[in-house]
C-alpha cells in the first residue's frame, strides 16, 4: 500500500510539469492561433536532452538549459515551411511530425549501428535514445535517505520554475508583442497590413511554445526516472489541449487550472490502480474513455473554457482605463 | 507633385477583366475620389495598390518608386494605410487595441523590447493611448474604447476602422467607402476631420465614395470608374455632365 | 547487392494500395464534405478489424459474413459519430479545430472500449488460405479477395458518383458546399450516407489488415498517417484522385521498404514516406496534385 502523502506529491509535481506544458500550448494555440498538434514530440525532445546530458556528466542546470534550447531549435526550424499552411493542414502535418519523431527515436540506435555493420562490417555498440527499451535517467535533485525530502526539493524545483514559466508568459502577453499575437491570431492579412511581420512573430511562438515544452519535458524525465519513446505519444499531446481548451483558452491561469482538473482526472486512475488492487475494468482505459468523453463535452457546451480570456492589461491601458471611469 | 501613379494597370479573375488598364495620379495632399457603379472595379484597384491582390499587368509608383508586387506590410511601410470596405478589426480585441496596433515602429512590439524594455515602452505607449483617445472622442467612440470591437454598431465599427487607419500617419491613406452605413451628419463630420487631417499632417486621401454629394463638396479631384476601366478624371463639377458619366450611371443613382 | 524482385514488389503495391485505398476514401470524402479531418476515422478501421475478429475467431462464424459485419459495424459507428456528435457540433458552430479535436476525443473512447473489451495484446485470424505461386510471386486467396473487393468498390463508387443522382450530388456538394445546399441538395441526407460507406469501406480495410496480419488497439492509427497522405495527394474529396494516390503511395513505400531492408534498416521507417508526401504536396500544390482529376476537389 503506497504512502498517500506520496502519491499526493507525484501527482502534484506532475501538474507542474503540465502546467508549464499547457502555457506553451496557450502561448501557440491560444494567443497565436497555431494549432500545434505535436507538443509531445518537444517534450520528448526536452527529456532525451537532459536524459543524455546528465548522463554524460553535465550539471543539471546546464541539462535544463540545453532542453529548453534544443527543442526551441528544432520547434522552429520545424514549423519554418509549416507556417504558411491553412490551420487544419498545419496540425495534421505537426502532429504526422510527431509520430516520425517518435518513430525515427525508436529506430535511431538500431539504424546506426545497421548502416556501421553495411558499410563497414563492424559491430558497434551505439546507445544514444536507447531504442523500444528507452533510458533510465538521474533525477537531478539528490537527497538520500530521506525519500519525503527528496519530494519536497523536486516540488521546489518544479513549482518555481513554472512560477518563473508563468511570469514570463504574463509579461509577454500583457504587452504590444502580445498584443500583436492576437492580432494575428484574429486576423493575420489584416495583422499584416497593419505593417505587422507576421510570419516573425509565429515563429518566435512555436520557439517559445517548444522551448517550454521541452522545460517540462525534461522536468518530467528526471522525476519519473525512466523515459521511452511509448511515454510521448499523440495522447499526451491530446491531454494537453484538453487543458488549454477546458481551462480557458487565452488565459494563462486557465491553462494552470486545466492541467490540475486534468491531471487529476490520471491522478484517479491512478489512484484506483494502486489503491483498490485489482479491478474488472482497467482504470486507465476508463480514465481515456472519460477524458475523450469530456472533450467532446466542453467543445460542446463550453468551448471557451471555464476562465475566459483577459483584455490586455498594459500599464498605460490600465492608467488610461481607469482614470477614465474616474473622469 | 503626384504621390501616387497608377499605369495601365490591369487585372483579371478568370475570365472577367476587372480592371482595364487604368491610368490616375493622385496629388500629394489632395482628396481625391474614386467613384463608380457597384462592380466597377474600384476595390480590386484599392487591393492591388495595398498589395493585398497582385497585378496582371501595369505599374504602380508611389513618391517616384515602383511599389508592384511588394507585400501588404512592405506597402505599409512606405506610408500607405488601407482601410476596408467591410471593417476587418480584431474583434475580440479592445476598441482601444485595435488602435494600437495600427501603429508603426512600436518598441514594445519586439520579443526582446517586451520583456526586457518595459519602461521605455510603456511611456511611448502612453502617448500613443493619449493620441488613440483623442480620435475615439472626435469620432464619437469614447464611450467603446475599451469594449470588445464585436460590441460595436456597424456604423460604429466603420468609425473604427477609420480611426485605425488615422494612427498610422500615414502618406497615404485609401479608404474603401468610409460613410456607408453612418447617418449623413457624420459623415459630413467626418469628411470635416478628413480635411483637418489633410491640413495639419498634408496627408493624401484616395477615397472611394458612394455619398456622392458629400464627397463632391470635399473632394479635389474625382476619377469615375466603369466596367473596369477608368471613364472621367477631373474636378468634382465637370462629373455630373460628363456624357459617359451619365451613362454608366443611367438607372443606377446612388444617393445613400 | 540489390536483387530487386519486381513482380513481388509490384505485387506488394497492389496489396499497400488497395488497403490504402479503402482506408482513405472515407476520410477524404468526410473531409471535404464535412470541412474538418476527422480523427475518428482511425477507429472506423479499427473497429472494422476486430469485428472480423469477434466473428470468426470467437464466434466462429464463417468470414464472408464477418467480412459483411466490418463494413456494417463501421459503417453504423462512422454514422453514429457523424449524427449525434459531429453534425451536433457542426451546428453550433464549432470551428474546425474544435471538431478535429472532438474527434481525437471521439477516436480514444472508442479505441479504449475496444482496448477493454479484447485488451492490448496482438489477436490474430486463424484462418487457412489457399496459396499459389504464380513464377516469383506468392500468393494467398485473400489477397484474390482484397483485390477483388477493391475493385469492386472502385467500379461501384464510379458508377454511383457518375451515373447516379445521390453520386452527382456528392460532388457537387464536394466542390462547394453553400452552392448545393441552396440548389436545394440535403447536404445532411449526403454527408450521412457519405459517411455511412466511408465509415464501412475503412471497416474493410480493418478487416483486410486483421486477416493479413493481426488485430491491435492502434490498427486504425497506424493506418491513419498514410489516409491523410492519400487524401492530401489526391486532393481532399476527390475519390479519383485518392485512388491514383492510394497506388502511387503503396509503390513508394514498398520501394522504401527495400531500400531499407538493403541497408538493414528497420522498415517501421517507412512511415516517413507519407510524411514526404505530405509535406512536399501541401508546400507544392495543396489541393493535392490529382485533384483536378475526376470530380469534386475543393479543399
Amino acid at each position: 500500500m503506497p504512502d498517500p502523502l506520496i502519491f499526493a506529491m507525484h501527482i502534484a509535481y506532475r501538474i507542474g510539469v503540465y502546467g508549464i506544458a499547457a502555457l506553451s500550448l496557450n502561448i501557440e494555440y491560444g494567443y497565436t492561433g497555431l494549432s500545434n498538434f505535436g507538443k509531445a514530440a518537444f517534450l520528448m525532445i526536452g527529456a532525451y536532452t537532459a536524459a543524455i546530458a546528465v548522463e554524460n556528466g553535465l550539471h543539471p542546470a546546464i541539462a535544463l538549459l540545453l532542453s529548453i534550447m534544443v527543442s526551441g531549435v528544432i520547434g522552429v526550424s520545424a514549423s519554418l515551411f509549416a507556417l504558411k499552411f491553412r490551420e487544419d493542414y498545419l496540425a495534421i502535418t505537426i502532429l504526422a511530425f510527431a509520430e516520425i519523431a517518435r518513430l525515427i527515436l525508436r529506430n535511431f540506435d538500431d539504424s546506426i549501428r545497421a548502416l556501421i555493420r553495411f558499410t563497414t562490417g563492424v559491430e558497434s555498440y551505439i546507445n544514444v535514445f536507447g531504442g523500444v527499451h528507452g533510458k533510465v535517467v538521474r533525477s537531478f535533485v539528490s537527497i538520500p535517505g530521506d525519500y519525503r525530502l527528496y519530494n519536497i526539493a523536486q516540488l521546489s524545483l518544479v513549482y518555481s520554475l513554472l512560477a518563473a514559466s508563468y511570469l514570463f508568459v504574463k509579461l509577454l502577453s500583457d504587452s504590444p508583442y502580445g498584443r500583436i499575437l492576437r492580432a494575428i491570431r484574429e486576423d493575420e492579412l489584416a495583422s499584416q497590413t497593419l505593417g505587422k511581420k507576421t510570419w516573425i512573430y509565429k515563429m518566435q511562438a512555436i520557439g517559445l511554445g517548444s522551448a517550454l515544452a521541452g522545460l517540462a519535458g525534461a522536468l518530467s524525465a528526471q522525476f519519473e526516472g525512466y523515459i521511452s519513446p511509448e511515454s510521448f505519444q499523440p495522447h499526451l499531446t491530446f491531454a494537453i489541449w484538453m487543458m488549454v481548451i477546458l481551462g480557458g483558452v487565452g488565459n494563462n491561469l486557465g491553462s494552470l487550472l486545466g492541467a490540475a482538473l486534468v491531471e487529476s482526472i490520471e491522478a484517479a486512475a491512478l489512484f484506483v490502480k494502486s489503491f483498490l488492487g485489482y479491478l474488472p475494468l482497467d482504470p486507465v482505459n476508463i480514465q481515456w474513455i472519460f477524458v475523450g468523453a469530456s472533450i467532446i463535452i466542453v467543445v460542446a457546451f463550453k468551448p471557451k473554457g471555464i476562465l475566459e480570456e483577459r483584455p490586455i492589461k498594459t500599464p498605460a491601458v490600465e492608467v488610461a482605463r481607469h482614470g477614465y471611469t474616474r473622469g | 507633385m503626384a504621390i501616387l501613379e497608377v499605369r495601365r494597370l490591369s487585372k483579371s479573375f478568370g475570365g472577367l477583366k476587372a480592371v482595364d488598364s487604368v491610368d490616375l495620379d493622385v496629388e500629394e495632399e489632395t482628396i481625391t475620389g474614386l467613384i463608380g457603379p457597384n462592380g466597377s472595379g474600384k476595390t480590386t484597384l484599392f487591393n492591388m495598390i495595398s498589395g493585398v491582390v497582385p497585378r496582371d499587368s501595369g505599374e504602380i509608383w508611389f513618391e517616384g518608386k515602383r511599389i508592384d508586387g511588394l507585400k501588404p506590410f512592405e506597402i505599409y511601410e512606405r506610408g500607405i494605410v488601407r482601410s476596408f470596405q467591410i471593417p476587418r478589426l480584431f474583434w475580440k480585441l479592445m476598441v482601444l487595441d485595435n488602435m494600437l496596433l495600427a501603429v508603426r515602429g512600436f518598441s514594445g512590439e519586439s520579443f526582446i523590447g517586451a520583456i526586457f524594455r518595459r519602461w521605455r515602452w510603456t511611456a511611448e505607449e502612453k502617448r500613443l493611448v493619449d493620441k488613440a483617445l483623442d480620435i475615439l472622442n472626435i469620432l464619437g467612440l469614447s464611450d467603446s474604447a475599451f469594449k470588445p470591437a464585436y460590441q460595436l454598431s456597424g456604423g460604429q465599427m466603420k468609425l473604427l476602422e477609420i480611426g485605425r487607419a488615422l494612427m498610422a500617419d500615414p502618406k497615404l491613406l485609401l479608404l474603401d467607402e468610409p460613410t456607408a452605413g453612418v447617418n449623413p451628419k457624420l459623415a459630413y463630420s467626418i469628411f470635416g476631420k478628413i480635411e483637418d487631417i489633410r491640413r495639419a499632417y498634408g496627408t493624401t486621401f484616395f477615397i472611394i465614395e458612394h455619398r456622392v454629394e458629400t464627397l463632391f463638396s470635399h473632394a479635389d479631384w474625382v476619377y469615375v470608374m466603369s466596367n473596369g476601366s477608368l471613364i472621367y478624371g477631373g474636378k468634382p463639377s465637370g462629373v455630373i455632365s460628363d456624357s459617359r458619366v451619365q451613362k454608366a450611371y443611367l438607372g443606377d443613382i446612388h444617393a445613400t | 547487392m540489390l536483387s530487386l524482385d519486381l513482380p513481388q514488389i509490384f505485387f506488394n503495391s497492389i496489396i499497400t494500395g488497395s488497403i490504402f485505398m479503402l482506408a482513405a476514401i472515407g476520410l477524404s470524402l468526410s473531409y471535404s464534405l464535412s470541412r474538418f479531418p476527422n480523427f475518428t476515422h482511425a477507429e472506423y478501421i479499427t473497429l472494422g478489424g476486430y469485428l472480423a475478429y469477434l466473428l470468426s475467431e470467437q464466434l466462429g462464424i464463417p468470414l464472408y459474413i464477418a467480412f459483411a459485419s466490418s463494413f456494417l459495424g463501421s459503417g453504423f459507428l462512422s454514422l453514429a459519430s457523424y449524427i449525434f456528435v459531429f453534425k451536433p457540433l457542426q451546428d453550433r458552430g464549432s470551428p474546425m479545430i474544435y471538431l478535429m479535436v472532438a474527434s481525437i476525443g471521439l477516436g480514444l473512447v472508442v479505441r479504449h472500449i475496444i482496448q477493454q473489451v479484447w485488451g492490448a495484446s496482438p489477436l490474430t485470424i486463424r484462418v487457412v488460405w489457399p496459396r499459389w505461386t504464380l513464377g516469383s510471386i506468392t500468393v494467398t486467396g485473400l489477397y484474390i479477395y482484397l483485390i477483388a473487393v477493391t475493385i469492386a468498390t472502385a467500379i461501384t463508387l464510379h458508377i454511383l458518383l457518375t451515373r447516379t443522382i445521390i453520386g452527382k450530388c456528392i460532388r457537387a456538394s464536394s466542390d462547394n458546399v453553400e452552392l448545393a445546399f441552396s440548389s436545394g441538395i440535403s447536404v445532411s441526407s449526403i454527408s450521412r450516407f457519405v459517411w455511412f460507406i466511408g465509415g464501412g469501406l475503412a471497416g474493410l480495410s480493418g478487416f483486410f489488415m486483421v486477416a493479413i496480419a493481426n488485430a491491435i488497439p492502434l490498427l486504425g492509427w497506424r493506418l491513419l498517417i498514410p489516409a491523410f497522405a492519400v487524401t492530401i495527394l489526391g486532393g481532399v474529396g476527390s475519390f479519383y484522385g485518392a485512388l491514383i494516390a492510394a497506388y502511387v503511395i503503396g509503390v513508394a513505400e514498398n520501394f522504401s521498404v527495400i531500400g531499407l531492408t538493403a541497408l538493414n534498416l528497420p522498415t517501421d521507417l517507412k512511415m516517413m514516406v507519407s510524411f514526404v508526401v505530405i509535406v512536399l504536396v501541401l508546400l507544392v500544390k495543396p489541393e493535392g496534385i490529382f485533384a483536378s482529376i475526376g470530380g469534386g476537389s475543393r479543399a
